[in-house]
């Protein structure tokens, strides 16, 4: 198939919505743990959605997740969640509390935090979801990296995320 | 677990897509890939480029510009694959995410071509 490639390379101008405005508390959110990625869609329900680097990101972990059409950022994809993003920062491991959990049970989810050494019931006001979130966002935002550069996996960890894959 | 998809890529290794991960760990967060299975096949098959995954030494990244039609033909679709030794020792790889990029990851180290 005879394709334009330039657009690949081309950059993108993400156009962000103002995040005051965003009800986070109703933010769709998924965990999925063959894959180890956390998506989240700030609309409440997932949408078709194409994914870009976050720019700033050495780590490549974080995606956009932007319309198509409009190049607005509906949504964040977050690579190597448990196993390189949360032992990094811990507090994000937040942005799991209400999360849909694919391939793991909430009593396993908590057993991978107890091995990063992370007790959820220790949440404190500033580290709910909605604020882990605006906060994570607004930094991506401003381009600030997420991950100071390229972690190695959590070994523990990425031998759960690899036996759920199902062999 | 049944497979919706088994096919071989170009070194001829069996790669397979269940149904689980398809319609339980994939369409949730990547609705634009809903009628697109077709594309998943076309990017093990005949990929731009294969790249050993950054993260996990058993994966490996499968790219295809084009894969998937308007609006999306101008993006990489990326499909990630585990792959393990069977009993019966032959290699065999399941496909664990897909979703379309605008660029390939420097991280990765390229397999292919």
């Amino acid at each position: 198939m005879a394709v334009d490639r330039k657009i690949a390379t081309e950059s993108i101008q993400p156009v962000w919505p103002h995040l005051s405005d965003v009800d986070f508390r109703s933010a769709w959110r998924n965990y999925d743990l063959p894959s180890d990625t956390l998506m989240i869609y700030f609309g409440g329900r997932s949408v078709p959605a194409f994914s870009d680097f976050v720019e700033s990101d050495e780590s490549e972990t974080m995606y956009l997740r932007l319309d198509i059409h409009t190049n607005e950022v509906v949504g964040i994809q977050i690579e190597y969640f448990l196993m390189i993003v949360v032992p990094s920062r811990p507090e994000l491991h937040a942005l799991l509390d209400g999360a849909r959990l694919n391939g793991l049970t909430l009593q396993e989810l908590e057993d991978i935090a107890g091995l990063l050494g992370i007790d959820p019931r220790d949440q404190a006001e500033e580290a709910s979801f909605e604020r882990v979130l605006e906060r994570l966002l607004s930094d991506l935002k401003a381009g600030r990296a997420p991950l100071p550069h390229v972690v190695e996996p959590d070994q523990r960890v990425l031998a759960k995320v690899q036996r759920a894959v199902g062999f | 677990m049944p497979p919706i998809l088994r096919l071989r890529d170009r070194w001829g290794r069996e790669i397979v897509l269940t149904e689980e991960i398809w319609f339980d760990h994939v369409l949730p967060g990547h609705r634009e890939l809903a009628a697109h299975l077709s594309a998943v096949e076309r990017t093990i098959v005949d990929a731009d480029q294969v790249n050993r995954d950054a993260g996990a030494s058993n994966r490996e990244n499968f790219y295809l510009m084009g894969a998937l039609p308007d609006p999306y033909q101008h993006l990489y679709l990326k499909v990630c694959v585990q792959f393990q030794r069977s009993a019966a020792d032959a290699i065999i790889g399941r496909v664990v995410t897909a979703f379309p990029a605008r660029k390939i990851k420097a991280s990765e180290v390229k397999r292919w071509p």
